[in-house]
């Protein structure tokens, strides 16, 4: 009977425990140098910085759309009907309404290099890559916040932003960690610093949850809302760029490689 | 009337073009070590800033960079050379087509040809850096150095082994060599102005 129970407990113990990505499969991407990406409608997008293109594939990896002539396009966003595309060679937002195929530039602040764009309602958020700070748009007037340094509300290289809720994460590559901002530009958390990251490239924040690109180290990094390791994956993974979960699976960019490795739970 | 001006039109601008073409000096320089897109398409776009420049493209996978620059013999292979290693890029080797019509080559810096009658001593220790753009300027500052006959450095390790015939050179005199390419290492601080250039990628923790 204490067996059983002890059993039963276990169990128990076991399937309440939360469940770890698993890798999935690997998708090659045919003649795309992925950097970053995104979904809308529920279709992938993804940035080919080599090719100067955002191209749209399918569930096989195979291109069935793009939009070319950009200028090293870098992390994307959306919100519901158009792509935000920043255009690392010239200094630029380009909008793309997937509907009506008009593109125009978003009016921003003056711009080196913009790595990273994320998009929630009417606010913006950009990540400048050579000015070493980030653009905050609050849906009235753009804020600039930071400059280059390794101190709070400071950054060397960000290379990727994200609004979530009432804060803006930054993934501040080259001072190797994630630094997350008040939206009127106060320093709240700084995350990774401890972890050993050689270029936490990309980051994606899903259910509290943070998810990094470690660049140099081949690997995901997981971590809670608090900085504490969830889970690393580095299964398939080479010099990762971007992650994504769209339809309940994690979707890592591997750079290098040309191709996507896939993890579900 | 109207045909003789289209002609002198059309033989005009076939002039014009023709001396258009014919004013600029293609580069095309074989980089090593790229490996980070942002480091990559930022050195090339600072590479833009140079006046006159067109059409500059980098390709990652190929190490392949290319530009044209105005016509000017006085911009030498040597300028060049130091051109693209002071955006941060380690060059192995680069070809020059004058708007002239003559050619220049810079050598590959990799060969390097080992008498196999010498004696070579292995010497190794630690160098600062992040990445594979600072394997490939580390090792190329190293087999620079005069009896330096290979070098390599782990990204991983941070080890530099070299192999050298030349009994007189000194751990310490290799590492001074390097640390004025940004590169803090066992034998020397890395110079600050050296450090402060390195592309993103390389800005290894001090």
């Amino acid at each position: 009977m204490k067996a059983i129970v002890l059993l039963s407990l276990s169990f128990l113990f076991i399937n309440c425990q939360p469940k770890k990505w698993q890798f999935k499969k690997e998708l090659f991407l045919k003649d795309i140098q992925p950097i970053g990406i995104t979904f809308i409608e529920n279709q992938l997008w993804i940035a080919d910085g080599e090719s100067n293109r955002v191209v749209k594939i399918d569930s096989n990896g195979k291109i069935i759309d793009s939009i070319t002539h950009l200028n090293r396009p870098m992390h994307i966003n959306t919100d519901k009907t158009t792509i935000y595309i920043p255009q690392f060679g010239n200094d630029s937002i380009l909008k793309f309404n997937v509907k009506t195929k008009h593109s125009s530039f978003l009016s921003t602040p003056s711009l080196d290099a913009p790595a990273g764009v994320s998009v929630n309602g009417n606010e913006i958020a950009i990540a400048d890559f050579y000015h070493h700070n980030i653009h905050f748009y609050n849906g009235k007037k753009w804020s600039t916040f930071g400059k280059k340094g390794s101190k709070d509300l400071e950054f060397k290289y960000p290379t990727d932003i994200q609004i979530i809720n009432n804060y803006i994460y930054v993934a501040d590559a080259y001072n190797h960690r994630i630094q997350i901002l008040s939206k009127e530009g106060t320093h709240i958390k700084t995350i990774g610093e401890s972890f050993n990251m050689n270029a936490s490239t990309g980051l994606f924040i899903h259910k509290k949850d943070i998810y990094i690109t470690d660049f140099e180290n081949n690997r995901i990094l997981i971590t809670n809302e608090k900085g504490e390791s969830v889970q690393v994956l580095n299964t398939s993974i080479e010099k990762p760029t971007d992650i994504i979960i769209f339809n309940n699976h994690l979707w890592v960019l591997n750079f290098k490689k040309g191709s996507i490795s896939v993890f579900s739970k | 009337m109207k045909i003789l001006i289209n002609i002198y039109s059309l033989f005009f601008f076939i002039i014009t073009t023709s001396f258009a073409q014919k004013t600029y000096d293609h580069f095309k320089i074989q980089v090593d070590g790229l490996g980070c897109p942002f480091c990559a398409y930022g050195l090339e776009k600072k590479f833009k800033e140079l006046k006159g420049l067109k059409k500059v493209n980098i390709a990652i996978e190929s190490g392949n960079f290319d530009f044209k620059l105005p016509s000017d013999p006085e911009f030498s292979m040597k300028s060049a050379i130091e051109q693209v290693k002071k955006a941060g890029y380690t060059p192995k080797s680069a070809i020059i087509e004058r708007a002239s019509g003559t050619t220049e080559t810079f050598p590959n810096l990799e060969t390097k040809v080992l008498n196999s009658l010498e004696d070579f001593k292995t010497l190794s220790f630690k160098v600062q850096g992040n990445c594979e753009m600072c394997k490939a300027r580390i090792e190329a500052k190293a087999i620079s150095i005069d009896g330096v006959s290979k070098a390599k450095w782990s990204v991983a390790s941070k080890v530099l082994e070299i192999e050298t015939t030349k009994e007189s050179l000194s751990e310490k005199a290799i590492g001074i060599a390097i640390a004025s390419e940004g590169h803090s290492n066992s034998h020397a601080k890395a110079d600050k102005q050296a450090y402060n250039n390195l592309p993103p990628c390389c800005n290894y923790k001090k």
